[in-house]
């Protein structure tokens, strides 16, 4: 099975964007496994994705790239164990570093044949959340083979262009996609490179 | 406060509240009133020291009505909405998680409360 890691801050339209990407290659006869960590003890995101009808792993009260990384390396032996999908998405927390859960699963590499990183930015609050949280967000931005810049539908071009620029800089191996999940701007492009 | 991870760690605050109506109330009114709950918040959250929303996130939910998810990531935009919900409730089901920079987790609570009782409590 393959592993897509979900990154970037909370609030960023991670499971927006996520249940887009499910539902696309589900439509294309993937085998679609999701597992969502939550810092909260409750989940929200969970069970807002089994409404959709998708196989949902959740994992709670923690960070999986500190606090419950041996449950997340557990959840994904379950997951080979009993549904055999082709692709894991693995939705992290807001807070977590997308390097350090690589750290963990590689520890699990001998059945899991490839690994992307995925991180999504808040176009209208980075200038914002760069201030006040710049080491998280730059070790979320750094660690992604792919950056998914979001909400592009709430910001001017100008402000675009300075956020991608800052991505550049940060990564600059890494894809930069446009998109705004919620409107479906640039959705369907990005859907179809993914896939 | 620092985490585990080694940065600056946000507070959380999680709650599961069964709601239920005197008489029965519209979707439309349901979420004008989820509305002015959140405002709430986060208007009192700012006011006792809160530096940045993280994420306030929730899921209000029925067994035939279909449900409502809704998002606020910001001090100074609406809340967001999604998702579908009909016809009049007496019964629903809150889900909400609320994380938060630069206040505890008491301090939430107690702000969390005030509001629901304001705008929510049946």
């Amino acid at each position: 099975m393959k592993l897509l890691i979900m990154a970037g801050f909370l609030g960023s339209g991670k499971t927006t964007l996520l249940l887009q990407i499910a539902k696309r290659l589900s439509a294309a006869s993937l085998k679609i496994a999701i597992i969502e960590n939550e810092i909260g003890d409750i989940g929200i995101d969970g069970d807002y994705l089994n409404r959709e009808e998708l196989h949902v792993q959740e994992l709670f009260g923690g960070c999986i790239c500190c606090t419950l990384s041996t449950g997340l390396i557990e959840t994904l032996e379950k997951i080979e164990l009993h549904y055999q999908p082709d692709l894991v998405i693995l939705e992290a927390t807001g807070v977590a570093r997308p390097g350090d859960i690589l750290t963990n699963v590689n520890k699990y590499q001998p059945k899991v044949e490839s690994i992307k990183i995925l991180t999504l930015v808040d176009a209208f609050r980075f200038e914002m959340l760069m201030e006040v949280i710049e080491p998280l967000l730059t070790a979320q931005i750094e660690a992604a083979h792919t950056v998914v810049v979001n909400k592009i539908d709430q910001v001017q071009e100008k402000t675009l262009e300075h956020v991608t620029h800052s991505i550049e800089c940060l990564n600059p191996e890494a894809k930069i996609s446009t998109v705004s999940a919620e409107v479906g701007t640039n959705l369907n492009s990005f859907l179809d490179d993914l896939s | 406060m620092i985490n585990n991870c080694n940065h600056i760690a946000p507070a959380v605050f999680a709650d599961k509240e069964h709601l239920t109506f005197s008489s029965p109330i519209s979707a439309i009114k349901l979420q004008a009133r989820l509305d002015t709950f959140l405002d709430d918040l986060t208007k009192s959250l700012k006011r006792n020291g809160c530096l940045l929303i993280g994420h306030i996130k929730g899921l209000v939910s029925t067994r035939d009505k279909g449900h409502l998810m809704f998002s606020v990531t910001s001090f100074t935009t609406d809340a967001h909405f999604k998702g579908t919900m009909a016809g009049s409730l007496k019964q629903a089901e809150l889900t909400i998680n609320v994380i938060v920079y630069g206040v505890d987790n008491n301090t939430i609570q107690n702000l969390y409360r005030e509001a629901f009782a304001a705008s929510l409590k049946c």
